[in-house]
């Protein structure tokens, strides 16, 4: 055998070597696939990979009859592709054609070339012509080399390069880009030098690493190794384990020549694993099916060559299939959306001609339920949840401009020192929330005429109420209110929401009452989802940790603004009970998700609600058939 | 390679950047006006260092004083806190001395603290002199770092800083514990709760 692999770097637990170790390899072997997640290498019938130890020969891990022509990672079994089965291993979907992943998930290529997340299925990106991950961020490349970047349940966002990229390669934290015209693109982490832009940390953009051309680039955990032009090898990065192969163990912030003794012969290839550079020398050499094929690569068998392009006929097809799925789901999509628009204005002209000019004697009849059930049509919104809540406080604008001229004062700081202590804290804390309270939809903003009325309506309501004061949350109750109804009428119904029974607790942290509402909630839980809860439990999760959230904000930072004006409007019309209802349909809509999580991703889930839960309809609906026992009625009823 | 599983918290005054700190580190975004925490967020994120890795759980907190009572349901069991303030506001600076004290008497013992001061993107409106701040963390035995969420200075640093600090006060554990402790479960005890809504007496 001509050819032989050599290591630098951490070998085995007891054992590191800056200087070349030749690698055990196994006579006449057909391929090899070494990066961050695996180091396989494969005979025509035989797959093997290097343990823990590299200094012991590789393990058998699958024999077959049939001969294999590209073996990658998978994520409890290796992905082995033979001549005859595209995929050999028990564990896979059948259109896989790599596994990749990250910490908190794994997605998988598909023979479409579309990135498919592991867990749903769902489609991710479409196009795809090789992906790789870092340890959080999964990175794609797609036909038109343009890279997207996107981490577990995030949606890709394409990342900004001057030209084509033509390969990726990714580190534990950074990761390297090779364009068209072979230029070197770097992005991430350079704690340890690792993208080569010197005394500078981290980079969100990639950088182009200027007079440096390279045939190839692989990323370690920690550390970047480059095989030049002009077939030198270049590295920098984390030097501990001497995986910079150059007799050295610190760490190197620029790409520097590596010292690599001509004896060892031609460099063919190089590869990384996360503290580990291997290197092949001399001699002839094929490594199996990609997209793009660098010129430093011998040309692929007739076999193999055949076998590829059925996947790319394949791919075509499975493309194609899809395209004219989308147009029909957007075609269903128009439809629903003209069905909602008749609906609103049916109920429009409803509202207008009937229910409003009687509302006294319709408001509990069956259709105004129902007509609230489907939304109150925006125009009249703020009327009927004001007609609703009524005044039971008798909050007055008096009142409304009492308390906003003490609180002026107080912010001249001419009154006496009790009150301000507990004020001052209050009245700082709202002129910061301000123009953080729906920051994505910029109602608030400085310049907008409701930034004014949302810190008066908040600031007099403080002193008003100065036994339960201002807690953060409570600016997007305001916020919601404002958006549909005048200054004081808003300050009217934001009182009597923050003094109801059931949500004062939590306005006032008031712990012991807090518990008692999180009990209750607790025991619906069991009653709809008793999985659900049980999950919960065994995850520890406790509901106090979101329903905090939801009740302060009456779901409104939680879901969208559209569903949750929904909600409000069966808040306001069908009482407090609502709320505790609503939490529970919210989680029956996504309990198939949550019982797949464990802590993180259930916490990811939850503070990602308004992703989930998009259809205002559904959740009405799931509203609706929530199980609330008479006993529990009772309970809130006593509250 | 071994990975240690562990939870840690955000603490410190409202509007300091306890959010953009960890939503910078964690999914490299920015907000200028994020929003205000009600209760507590829910991040985590594996950080790889030399020796290991590291998976924190971060339980960002909400930093407005009246939520304080209910902080402390998040730094039990903790390995490590990041304490955050403004360079710009003399108060957050002060928070940060009681919050040290609460932890060394309330948390854990071999806490892991790092005390970042943010926003150091704004240095002319700084209030807290650097040596002071350095000082003063020096003589605490904390790590001091400068932290801008906006331009993302010192923040990926601290998050390392933070998670090999934990890495190395903890791997004694890491062999023995069996995989029921390795989450970082939150849990409100109940007795726990009534003696603080005691204890908080007049403040709200």
């Amino acid at each position: 055998m001509d050819e032989k692999i050599y290591c630098w770097g951490f070998l085995s637990d007891e054992k590191n070597s800056a200087e070349p170790i030749e690698l055990k390899a196994i006579p006449h072997y057909e391929g090899l696939y070494i990066n961050r997640r695996c180091k396989y290498i494969w005979s025509e019938n035989c797959l093997y990979s290097w343990g823990d130890s590299l200094l012991e020969p590789p393990e058998v891990l699958l024999k077959t009859s049939e001969k294999i022509i590209k073996a990658s990672y998978g994520i409890n079994s290796p992905l082995v592709q033979t001549n005859l089965k595209p995929v050999l291993s028990g564990t896979f979907k059948d259109d896989i054609s790599e596994v990749f992943g990250t910490s908190s998930g794994h997605a998988y290529l598909t023979k479409a070339m579309e990135v498919k997340s592991w867990d749903s299925g769902n489609t991710i990106l479409s196009r795809i012509a090789s992906v790789d991950a870092e340890c959080c961020d999964f990175f794609a490349l797609n036909l038109d080399g343009d890279v997207y970047k996107w981490a577990h349940i995030h949606i890709p966002k394409k990342i900004f390069i001057m030209e084509p990229i033509m390969t990726i390669s990714c580190g534990a934290q950074h990761s390297v880009f090779t364009s068209s015209s072979e230029h070197v693109y770097v992005v991430g982490s350079n704690v340890y030098g690792q993208i080569s832009i010197g005394d500078i940390q981290s980079t969100e953009h990639p950088i182009l690493l200027e007079g440096i051309t390279a045939k190839k680039v692989v990323c370690g955990g920690f550390h970047t190794v480059l095989l030049g032009k002009d077939n030198l090898l270049y590295s920098c990065g984390l030097g501990n384990m001497g995986q910079l192969i150059n007799s050295n163990f610190s760490n190197i912030n620029t790409l520097t020549l590596c010292t690599i003794n001509e004896d060892l012969g031609e460099i063919l290839d190089v590869y990384c694993s996360e503290l580990t550079s291997f290197v092949r020398f001399s001699h002839k050499f094929d490594a199996g099916i990609s997209s793009f094929r660098p010129g430093n690569l011998q040309k692929k068998n007739i076999i193999e060559t055949f076998l590829h392009r059925q996947q790319v006929a394949a791919a075509e097809r499975n493309y194609l299939q899809k395209v004219e799925n989308e147009e029909k789901n957007r075609n269903e999509m128009i439809k629903k959306q003209l069905k909602r628009e008749k609906r609103i204005q049916k109920a429009l002209r409803e509202f207008e001609i009937n229910i409003i000019p009687n509302w006294s004697m319709v408001k509990f009849s069956k259709e105004v339920n129902e007509h609230v059930k489907n939304g109150i049509p925006s125009k009249f919104r703020g009327k009927i949840w004001a007609l609703l809540v009524g005044n039971d406080n008798r909050v007055s604008e008096e009142d409304f401009k009492e308390g906003l001229k003490k609180a002026k004062r107080i912010e001249a700081q001419a009154i006496t020192v009790e009150d301000k202590n507990i004020l001052e804290n209050s009245l700082k804390i709202i002129s910061l929330d301000i123009t953080r309270t729906f920051n994505n939809l910029g109602y608030f903003s400085e310049e907008s005429p409701l930034n004014k009325d949302l810190q008066e309506l908040l600031e007099a309501a403080c002193i008003y109420r100065a036994d339960i004061g201002y807690i953060q949350g409570m600016s997007y109750v305001a916020g919601c209110l404002l958006l549909n109804l005048d200054l004081i009428q808003a300050f009217q119904i934001f009182i009597s929401i923050i003094t109801s029974p059931i949500l004062l607790p939590f306005y006032k942290i008031d712990q012991e009452g807090i518990q008692v509402r999180e009990e209750i909630f607790t025991g619906l839980l069991k009653e709809n989802i008793i999985e659900l809860q049980e999950h919960f439990d065994l995850q520890g999760v406790q509901p106090a940790i979101f329903l905090m959230e939801w009740f302060v904000t009456l779901y409104s930072k939680t879901l969208s603004q559209e569903v949750a004006l929904r909600v409000w409007d069966i808040y306001f019309y069908f009482g407090e009970i609502t709320l505790f209802k609503t939490g529970i349909a919210i989680l029956q809509l996504v309990s198939q998700e949550l019982l797949e999580y464990d802590l993180s991703g259930i916490m990811d889930c939850l503070s990602h609600l308004a992703v989930y839960v998009k259809e205002p309809d559904e959740l009405i609906n799931q509203i609706d058939h929530v199980r609330i026992p008479e006993t529990f009625v009772r309970q809130v009823h006593n509250l | 390679m071994a990975t240690m599983e562990c939870k840690i918290v955000t603490l410190g005054e409202g509007r300091v950047g306890k959010t953009s700190l960890a939503l910078k580190y964690v999914k490299n975004e920015f907000h200028k006006d994020e929003i205000s925490t009600v209760n507590a967020n829910y991040l985590t994120k594996l950080v790889q260092i030399p020796q290991g890795s590291v998976q924190l759980n971060i339980w960002d907190t909400a930093g407005q004083e009246r939520f304080r009572a209910i902080a402390s349901n998040y730094y039990r069991q903790a390995k490590g806190a990041l304490i955050v303030y403004d360079i710009t506001d003399r108060k957050s600076f002060d928070k940060v001395v009681s919050w040290i004290k609460e932890l060394k008497s309330q948390a854990e013992k071999n806490i892991v603290i790092v005390v970042a001061g943010n926003k150091c993107d704004m240095e002319k409106e700084r209030q807290i002199n650097r040596p002071e701040a350095l000082e003063f963390c020096r003589k605490m035995q904390i790590r001091h770092f400068d932290t801008s969420a906006k331009s993302g200075n010192g923040v990926e640093e601290m998050f390392m800083e933070l998670a090999s600090q934990i890495f190395e006060a903890n791997k004694g554990e890491l062999g023995q514990s069996g995989r029921n402790s390795r989450r970082g479960k939150i849990t409100v005890e109940k007795t726990k709760h009534r003696e603080n809504s005691g204890k908080k007496g007049g403040c709200c």
